[in-house]
């Protein structure tokens, strides 16, 4: 095979994607040049306007294809609540609960001293600029519930508390349908710290 | 044997792949140690709790081709009060990047796992600097940096006076004779001094109550970055953090 042909450039191309090793790539390649020259047009053609048209929300910083975002612009949406989450991908995870009916702020990260990644490197400015001017009386903080997504949690609490919003943290606990013999330690502690009160 | 027990704090975590981590591990019985939790991130995963970063647990570890992995985990301690404050993570995160840093892999030191442990089981709310300055200064002592403040460092001669200078790059004080063309030297009071001495010497769960007023405070914080700067040849990446939270 040619080292520098289109179809060497296809495979380094795919190769370069999280997850896909030389011999995927190689799989991927081909299985687009056996495919009708559509397929590969239609590929390509999503490729290129996705990476184009999606761009941040200037309000809730989700990733999305008009400004604001669906969820921004949603008039039965809860204005007074914003839930903020790690990634986009949390936004998605949250809505398919169907259990949450007012607005997102999306950080793209979470605070982690060891790697270096500080408050500046997220969105926190946006969401407290959002905070001073939008009437929100309640922050959901829904990080993740690990060592990063706790630091990000405290932090934004003591910022946003002096302002007299409410701050809540998602809960933690047993995930449903799970037994306790094989709940480890942690979760069990801050399950039964969360207790609540039955009937 | 394939599969070994080791009592070992998490003082890293990071993502791999779908769903496992990489853990870098201080253990009790062979030191610093890198492991793969394959899984850990899985909601059903059974050593998840076990493999947190900042909590003290025993893992069977099986040997493997590259890293070993985790294949059972049971916490023993896990800190509660270290991680329900921003003080608490953030000098946890500072101590543990700083034993990562300091250390290599596979030398065991006991006398490291204790105190990072002891140091572990005191962090909280409020102002955690006392323990996170006598970790410091308790780790370089036992690495073999321990910084020269009784006498000076060079000659040997009792240093005097109200003001005293100490030199990161010669590993502690110096009196004025030698101080010419030594370098670019910090200027300490006595009671900054002494109060170095004490954070050195006190027992980790009464270092707390060691008073230090906030001059002396910002002095040993700028003493102690420097000297542990020095000795790592780069910059503690969490420090930027833990400066902001304590807002100084």
């Amino acid at each position: 095979m040619n080292g520098a042909g289109p179809i060497a450039r296809l495979v380094d191309q795919f190769a370069r994607l999280p997850g896909i090793g030389p011999k995927t790539a190689q799989r991927l390649a081909f299985h687009i040049l056996n495919e009708p020259p559509e397929t590969a047009r239609s590929l390509a053609r999503a490729l290129v306007e996705a990476r184009e048209k999606v761009r941040r929300c200037s309000g809730c910083c989700d990733l999305t294809d008009g400004d604001p975002c669906a969820i921004c612009r949603d008039p039965r949406r809860n204005r007074e609540v914003i839930c903020v989450v790690e990634q986009p991908r949390d936004v998605m995870a949250v809505e398919k609960s169907r259990g949450f009916r007012g607005l997102y702020h999306v950080l793209h990260g979470a605070i982690s001293p060891m790697s270096g990644v500080g408050p500046g490197e997220l969105t926190i400015r946006e969401l407290m600029e959002r905070l001073a001017k939008d009437g929100v009386r309640e922050v959901i903080l829904a990080t993740n519930p690990n060592v990063e997504g706790d630091a990000t949690a405290l932090y934004l609490a003591r910022l946003i508390k002096p302002s007299g919003i409410r701050v809540t943290r998602l809960a933690h606990g047993l995930p449903v349908g799970a037994s306790l013999e094989y709940a480890d330690e942690m979760t069990l502690s801050k399950a039964l710290e969360g207790r609540q009160d039955l009937g | 044997m394939k599969e070994y027990l080791v009592d070992a704090i998490v003082l890293k975590s990071v993502r791999a792949r779908e769903a496992d981590r990489v853990v870098t591990l201080y253990t009790r019985q062979m030191g610093k140690k890198r492991a793969v939790a394959h899984g850990a991130e899985k909601p059903a995963s059974r050593k998840r709790g076990a493999v947190q970063p900042f909590s003290y647990s025993r893992l069977l570890l099986r040997r493997g081709r590259d890293l070993d992995t985790v294949s059972q985990g049971e916490g023993i301690e896990i800190f509660p009060g270290l991680r329900q404050s921003l003080e608490g993570l953030a000098t946890a995160s500072y101590l543990a990047e700083l034993v990562d840093s300091f250390t290599p892999d596979e030398d065991p030191n006991q006398a490291i796992f204790d105190l990072l442990l002891d140091t572990f089981r005191i962090l909280g709310d409020g102002d955690q600097s006392n323990a996170a300055w006598a970790f410091e200064l308790k780790l370089v002592s036992l690495l073999g940096y321990r910084p020269g403040m009784e006498a000076c460092v060079l000659c040997g001669s009792p240093v005097e006076g109200d003001r005293v200078r100490f030199l990161p790059e010669q590993g502690g004080i110096l009196c004025s004779g030698c101080l010419p063309g030594a370098g670019r030297v910090l200027e300490i009071t006595r009671g900054t001094l002494e109060s170095l001495k004490a954070l050195a010497r006190w027992e980790t769960r009464r270092v707390h109550r060691i008073k230090i007023d906030p001059s002396s405070g910002r002095e040993i914080k700028k003493i102690i970055r420097r000297f542990t700067e020095y000795h790592l040849e780069k910059a503690v990446k969490s420090g930027r953090f833990i400066d902001l939270v304590n807002g100084r």
